[in-house]
């Protein structure tokens, strides 16, 4: 309780409020801008943490995950364009609300559905992670390698329509993940003959490759259209009878999206479409549903943002990250000298309490600046694609180029980025590219060191149980998926 | 027969091949059979299968009807040219790395920056365009120069 106590204090700090606010107000402007996403808000500002000391830098990059949930409600509702996947839901009841003229007020429900959903998923993450990561502290390179393999399950999860194009997407990235010198021996890989190439291929130029340029290029590709505005906001606050009437939904909303946020691959989008389902099932007048429901609005809101403390649990505690914004989130940890995984419980609760606070704090300013800021915040999707590509564009480069001072890491960027323009234009996705760059390493060197443990003998993930239980869970994962996929429900890619 | 997703495949089964021919050059060390080869080996036999699997799929698929609301000609048409746009921009964005070590940072972004907005305008407005990369290559050098205190290029040509 102390050590909480203290956090607070440390997180109270100006710095650390000032980035706070500062990544909350981007993450609300990403999450708004349709096209935008608060992965690739992350992917852009991780190079501006390098001169920060860890705990204002995790601040402000989980608190752009946090306004980035928020922000893409927004459009969601006025303009009927989900800012990113995961409101696209919001938008069935969000949407005919603003026509009514209660735009605000579905906003508010979303900024207050969305506060609650995400300081429940902290207050889960705060109980569970410590016991997990003692568990996980008892794990050796077998359970490591099924962990990592359970966690490359997820491609199917994050692969949109095709599986087979996912995993191609994702053994293309854990192929470019072994390139540099060998983990255990002094051998170089896929090197070309490039000295460069030596030290493989960094993390964060690959992730501001692959989600910033990439999308960059996909916009100059889509041209620069600007949808006019349809609806007005007029109320802003909700009663309290309204407020009341959606509690119940809400915490139902709440529960869905830590639980099933916990799961690798899951992510906001599949989180939001199940709570908003369970919604309309359970009510006693399912037939409102998608004429402008309020609980439409509150349930999924809630779910999406209570991913974020559910998906930071995996991420946290084995180092294993769910989809690709807690893979980008995972680098940012990893740019500041911070291994996620049980060791970061054992050596570093000076960072990880603070982190805890900071995402409650976080929360608590998501609702005061997401209500402060509703009658601007949906002007934000009006800023025109021929200003923001060229920014976009800027700011990855000169940040790659700003991490070292060499033309390298730019080079890794810009290669990223031509691969992630051409893989998303023949329907391959981004997320297990990004994926696979994390959890190659862990999966490669994990397996070595156990085949090297069992003198060759691949039976040795069968025979320990907790090995055993993860590779059966992936393949439980990969089956359910494949079967779904099989007969028509679309799983929608994270 | 899927065009698009067979030359996929085609690639794939390119690159798998081409990727376990590479790992023939990683010395191997008979210490383990987990050897420095042996990830990247199974690796590049997955990726083959998996785009075998895909080329035979879209061999056996029916062609995709395109989209009805425009003539295949103006589809195609205006797909060059948006296709053009893109590669317009990677030229750019790698001649962008190149320029700024040698004319240095503010007039190679200062470029770049109104080359892509003209690439992404209809109507080309020069004002808009040079007035918002003035304010953009500031911002950018504050931002990274001064507040993060990274070293930006002067360019060679200055020193």
């Amino acid at each position: 309780m102390e050590d909480f106590l203290r956090a607070f204090l440390i997180v109270f700090q100006p710095i650390n409020i000032l980035m706070m606010a500062g990544g909350m107000f981007i993450g609300i402007l990403f999450g708004s801008i349709p096209g935008l996403t608060a992965t690739l808000a992350i992917a852009l500002l991780i190079p501006f943490t390098f001169g920060l000391p860890a705990i204002p830098s995790l601040i402000l990059l989980l608190s752009i995950y946090n306004g980035g949930m928020y922000g893409s409600s927004v459009t969601a509702i006025t303009i009927r364009t989900p800012g990113a996947p995961a409101s696209a839901v919001t938008m069935l009841d969000g949407y005919p609300l603003a026509l009514k003229g209660r735009a605000g007020t579905a906003i508010s429900i979303s900024c207050i559905a969305g506060t609650i959903g995400g300081l429940f998923s902290v207050g889960v993450m705060i109980l569970l992670s410590p016991p997990l990561s003692r568990i996980a502290l008892k794990f050796s390179p077998v359970e490591y390698f099924s962990v990592a393999l359970f966690g490359l399950s997820t491609i199917f999860a994050v692969s949109g329509k095709s599986p087979t194009k996912g995993m191609i997407a994702g053994t293309l990235g854990l192929i470019l993940s072994t390139v540099g010198i060998d983990v255990h021996l002094p051998v170089p890989r896929f090197t070309l003959g490039i000295p460069a190439l030596q030290a493989g291929l960094p993390f964060v130029p690959a992730v501001i490759g692959l989600f910033a340029l990439s999308e960059a290029f996909r916009l100059v590709e889509k041209g620069g259209l600007v949808t006019k505005i349809t609806a007005k906001i007029e109320t802003i606050f909700p009663t309290w009878e309204e407020f009341r009437g959606t509690l119940k939904e809400t915490l139902r909303g709440s529960v869905i999206g830590t639980l099933v946020g916990m799961l690798p691959g899951a992510g906001a989008t599949m989180c939001a479409f199940i709570a908003y389902s369970e919604t309309k099932r359970t009510s006693k007048h399912p037939e409102r549903y998608g004429t402008g429901e309020l609980n439409g609005v509150a349930s999924p809101e809630a779910a999406n943002n209570a991913v974020t403390g559910g998906a930071m649990i995996p991420m946290m505690t084995l180092g294993i990250p769910g989809d690709a914004v807690t893979a980008v989130l995972l680098g940012a940890f990893i740019v500041q000298g911070l291994m996620p995984g049980p060791l970061l419980f054992r050596d570093h609760m000076d960072i990880v309490y603070p982190i805890f606070a900071g995402m409650i704090l976080s929360n608590l300013m998501m609702l005061a600046m997401g209500l402060a800021l509703l009658p601007f915040t949906s002007a934000i999707a009006y800023v025109e694609k021929e200003v923001l590509v060229p920014i976009v564009a800027i700011f990855g480069i000169v940040g790659a180029f700003a991490m070292s001072g060499a033309v390298y890491e730019v080079g890794v960027a810009l290669f990223f980025g031509i691969l992630g323009y051409i893989l998303e234009r023949y329907g391959f996705p981004l997320a297990p590219v990004c994926l696979a760059l994390i959890l190659g390493p862990i999966a490669e060197n994990s397996l070595r060191q156990s085949m090297i443990m069992s003198n060759g003998d691949p039976t040795i993930f069968f025979t320990r149980p907790i090995s055993l239980i993860l590779l059966i869970l992936a393949v439980l994962a990969v089956t359910v998926l494949l079967v779904k996929q099989r007969k028509g429900v679309i799983v929608p890619e994270v | 027969m899927r065009i698009s997703e067979a030359t996929a495949g085609v690639i794939g089964l390119f690159l798998s091949v081409f990727a376990y021919w590479r790992t023939l050059y990683f010395p191997n060390f008979a210490i383990t059979t987990a050897g420095p080869r042996f990830f990247p080996q199974l690796l590049a036999v997955f990726l083959g299968g998996l785009s075998a699997y895909l080329l035979v799929h879209a061999l056996l698929a029916k062609q995709e009807i395109p989209s009805a609301e425009k003539a295949p000609e103006e589809n195609q048409a205006s797909q060059g040219a948006r296709s053009l746009k893109v590669l317009g921009a990677i030229v750019g964005s790698i001649v962008y790395l190149f320029a700024m070590r040698q004319i240095g940072f503010f007039i190679s972004t200062f470029l770049y920056f109104v080359f892509l907005m003209f690439l992404m305008q209809e109507k080309k407005k020069i004002l808009k365009a040079i007035s918002f990369a003035i304010a953009v290559t500031g911002v950018t050098y504050v931002i990274f120069a001064i507040l993060l205190k990274a070293s930006l290029p002067i360019g060679v040509i200055f020193r």
